[in-house]
């Protein structure tokens, strides 16, 4: 497996057109954003002085980027990387070249933390990017970053969205490798994925609506309830029509989330081994 | 015993579709020994590529078996490991170098030793271009990539499917010498299908002729071309020999000769018949046929 593995991560880390501008998209666009920010900062005549923030609230204010990573943008980066991961190889028509070689089982499965890990490595840099772009923001325009600000509480707490911002990912890659193996295409995989996962984002609270047992074990109150927690330390309470509430530990809506993705990953390579490659 | 290299065991596959689906190949039964350099060969869609893809797990059988090294390749894939195998012309990362493609290739495979990548694109004559990325080669060069690919686990069968497709002339005549090499002088069994009759007459010990999926004609080439049942006679005169032989056996005349239907065996008594009587014997030999003129009739025969 660990071969399987690394002849992946050869494979993609020579992608460089489409693997290293979708992990490069999150950190580049917002320092850019950053910069263009700067300069109208810059530019701009009717700039009010900032009011001095506790360390607290500026240690906050350095979270919310993440929704970028963990919203639809992200979700589209995780579709595209996955579908050119999995739909590529059809696209190229290469499993011919390794299919031969290695159990099918271990050629999808390599994929997933191969695509993983370069989350992993643009998630951090995106973390380092969004306190670097508020240190200097308070350098240059003010005010100075306020004193009390405790280092490691902020590595916890930027950690805590790049974990939440993977289990995302998690899910929107089983979602993409599952779309690329049964459309057998990337831009179809992609497509797939990314409709999938808006009709989960409009449409999933309304099965609270009409199951609360249900709702509860559906990707949208798991990954909220997570959400919920890895945020604030306190998971959702979910009024349900009648006078009860979903209340589940965050355990439990990790361990649910868990046999989704582990679901969807299994359906994927029971498909993927029943494929014929003519 | 000797286990064969290569066993196809009534082999089938049916594409679903409507009226029954699509019989791509309908029950090939062959084996390959150790060594031989074996041809199968077949028109456009005769069932080559499919039966090719059966044998690397590419396509699952409809029934039957296939056998490497005398193991099941569809429940135990462990043979797989000891061949390489060229289809559809070398598939590739096109982003990715040659050299680069074979690396991902021989991690795939569990080689982690990528010394033998440098001389392999050397013997195929890609040194210069092996860190260009596949993208910009041109058929010829994905082909001669495709056949290090092939060799890169250094496998005891070697499995080609239309191997000279996209090469010229030279890259033919190359792709020829390296075949009879990987069997002369390396011992690999090389399994070759082409609709290229005169690839196959020139390379291989046996052949097996496939047409609408099916087998219709396995033998060795020689026996294939052997045609024990005319003579072709040069003489002087030519009206005279006609004129003696014709009362006994069907005689024609072509390209300024004859041509009798005679076995092989008979050949002193025609020479003795004609000598006998004052005609000059030039030459006598048994006609042969073209690997092509055997493929058309059989091939014929099947569509009939």
């Amino acid at each position: 497996m660990l071969d399987a593995i690394a002849a992946e991560t050869r494979k993609l880390a020579g992608h460089r057109k489409a693997v290293w501008t979708i992990l490069a998209a999150l950190p580049v666009m917002l320092a850019g954003a950053f910069c263009v920010y700067l300069v109208w900062e810059f530019v701009r005549t009717d700039a009010e002085i900032p009011k001095p923030q506790t360390a607290a609230a500026w240690a906050q204010e350095t979270l919310g980027v993440w929704r970028l990573a963990q919203g639809p943008f992200g979700w589209f980066l995780a579709a595209g990387l996955a579908a050119v991961a999995v739909g590529g190889e059809y696209g190229w028509n290469t499993l011919k070249l390794v299919v031969p070689h290695r159990a099918r089982t271990q050629l999808l499965l390599a994929k997933y933390p191969v695509v993983m890990a370069g989350f992993a490595v643009s998630f951090a840099v995106f973390g380092v990017v969004a306190v670097l772009t508020q240190v200097v923001d308070s350098a240059v325009n003010g005010p100075p970053v306020p004193d009390g600000v405790d280092v490691g509480a902020l590595i916890a707490s930027q950690g805590r969205m790049w974990v939440f911002a993977l289990l995302t990912t998690v899910l929107v890659t089983a979602y993409g490798a599952l779309a690329s193996v049964v459309t057998r295409s990337t831009a179809a995989g992609a497509i797939v994925t990314i409709v999938l996962m808006t009709a989960q984002a409009l449409f999933g609270f309304r099965l609270l609506l009409l199951n609360p047992q249900i709702y509860r074990f559906s990707p949208p109150y798991l990954l909220d309830n997570l959400g919920a927690w890895l945020r604030s330390g306190e998971t959702l309470s979910v009024p349900v029509p009648g006078g009860a509430a979903i209340a589940d530990p965050w355990a439990l809506s990790l361990a649910a989330l868990a046999a989704w993705i582990a679901g969807l990953v299994a359906l994927a390579v029971v498909v993927f081994r029943r494929q014929d490659f003519n | 015993m000797n286990v064969p290299v290569l066993e196809l065991d009534n082999l089938a596959k049916t594409y679903a579709g409507r009226r029954g689906g699509v019989r791509a190949v309908r029950g090939v039964s062959l084996s390959v020994g150790a060594g031989e350099v074996y041809g199968f060969l077949g028109p456009n869609g005769a069932g080559k590529s499919t039966t090719i893809r059966m044998l690397l797990t590419l396509i699952r059988p409809t029934s039957g078996a296939a056998r490497l090294f005398g193991r099941d390749v569809a429940r135990d894939p462990g043979g797989l490991g000891r061949v390489g195998s060229l289809v559809d012309g070398g598939t590739f990362y096109p982003f990715l170098s040659g050299r680069a493609n074979l690396k991902v290739l021989a991690r795939t495979q569990g080689l982690k030793d990528f010394a033998r990548i440098g001389p392999l694109l050397e013997q195929v004559g890609l040194g210069r271009d092996g860190d260009r990325r596949v993208k910009g080669y041109s058929t010829g060069m994905r082909q001669r990539l495709g056949v290090a690919a092939a060799l890169l686990n250094q496998p005891e069968l070697v499995i080609l499917d239309e191997p000279v497709n996209g090469l010229d002339a030279a890259g033919i005549g190359e792709m020829r010498a390296l075949i009879r090499r990987l069997s002369a002088e390396e011992g690999r069994t090389v399994f070759l299908s082409s609709h290229l009759l005169n690839e196959v007459q020139q390379v291989c010990d046996r052949v097996a002729i496939i047409d609408a999926g099916a087998v219709v004609r396995e033998a060795t080439v020689a026996d294939l071309l052997a045609q024990d049942d005319a003579v072709r006679i040069e003489a002087a005169p030519l009206e005279r020999a006609a004129a003696l032989l014709s009362p006994h056996r069907a005689v024609e005349t072509v390209d300024g000769g004859l041509r009798v239907a005679a076995r092989r065996a008979e050949i002193p008594d025609i020479v003795r018949l004609l000598v006998g009587d004052g005609v000059e014997v030039f030459s006598v030999a048994p006609e042969t046929r073209s690997l092509e003129s055997v493929f058309l009739s059989l091939t014929r025969d099947s569509h009939a």
